[in-house]
């Protein structure tokens, strides 16, 4: 099975994954855990995807900075990605076809909104709000 | 009196409010991790949940013989899961309500079908898709390759 597709819980979207996958990042954002339920396990790939059926996928604009793909039949919460630049698209990891080979979670970011009701196993790094907007500052200024 | 839990989807148009002692599950089943991306974080309410506005955006998806999905038409939040031979058996999702502190997840289900690269802390139950269904007297559906 393939290490790079994955599609929505109906099969109407269809994507494939370029370049190399990543490892999965949590996000336990309000936004995140008020949009797929839980918190969101996503990974990105090297050089992005391409959706076999781009007109299948709903976009809403979650912030200034990112919007969030769903499937328009059957709802699933399948992509996030940046306004500006779509090459930073990241898709979840529950999406993928192929989940075997997945290592384990690499790290958990917004920590400090993550509700009381539940905890990840491991000892990847907690990232809180403040560190992720100071690296994405840093990032910038590059 | 029971409180009341107020709940929404991302984009506030569809909200809705659980009454009753609340108990969180967790379900690792493929299903639940194709749609919501990971596992399902299910809450469930003793005395039920209503949808107090934008019941008519939400979009139902059957997703198996017996099981029915709801998401958010504009945001694409997923919201509920309900029985279809009876849509009062209701279930939300732990992140769509503002949740009062001190619960945990009570049960895993389908533990069978959970990937390896996340485990969660705690010592809620762990069901297979064997127990669960045997626990509610359900025939487990036919394998398919998904």
């Amino acid at each position: 099975m393939s290490q790079t597709s994955g599609q929505c819980l109906c099969g109407a979207v269809k994507y494939e994954g370029q370049g190399e996958r990543g490892r999965v990042h949590l996000c336990h954002c309000r936004d995140c855990v008020r949009w797929t339920g839980g918190p969101f396990m996503g990974l990105q790939f090297s050089e992005g995807i391409q959706i076999a059926d781009p007109e299948a996928v709903n976009w809403y604009q979650s912030s200034e900075w990112g919007e969030r793909g769903s499937c328009k039949t059957c709802g699933t919460t399948m992509f996030w990605r940046l306004q500006a630049d779509h090459t930073i698209t990241i898709v979840t990891a529950g999406s993928l076809d192929e989940k075997d080979t997945m290592e384990p979670i690499e790290e958990h970011i917004f920590v400090d909104h993550q509700p009381a009701y539940y905890e990840f196993a491991g000892d990847a790094p907690r990232v809180t709000a403040t560190e992720v907007f100071a690296r994405l500052q840093e990032a910038q200024s590059d | 009196m029971t409180d009341l839990v107020n709940g929404q989807c991302l984009c506030g148009v569809v909200r809705m409010q659980g009454r009753g002692d609340i108990v969180l599950n967790a379900c690792h089943c493929q299903m639940c991790q194709r749609w919501h991306g990971g596992p399902s974080l299910a809450a469930n309410f003793d005395d039920g949940i209503t949808i107090t506005e934008g019941a008519d955006s939400v979009s139902w998806f059957t997703s198996s013989d017996w099981g029915e999905r709801g998401f958010c038409k504009t945001c694409g939040s997923t919201l509920f899961w309900r029985l279809r031979e009876d849509p009062s058996v209701l279930s939300g999702e732990a992140g769509s309500f503002d949740l009062p502190k001190g619960l945990e997840i009570k049960e895993h289900f389908f533990v069978d079908e959970q990937p390896d690269y996340y485990a969660f802390q705690g010592d809620g139950v762990r069901l297979t898709g064997a127990e669960v269904f045997a626990r509610y007297g359900m025939k487990p559906p036919e394998k398919t390759n998904d």
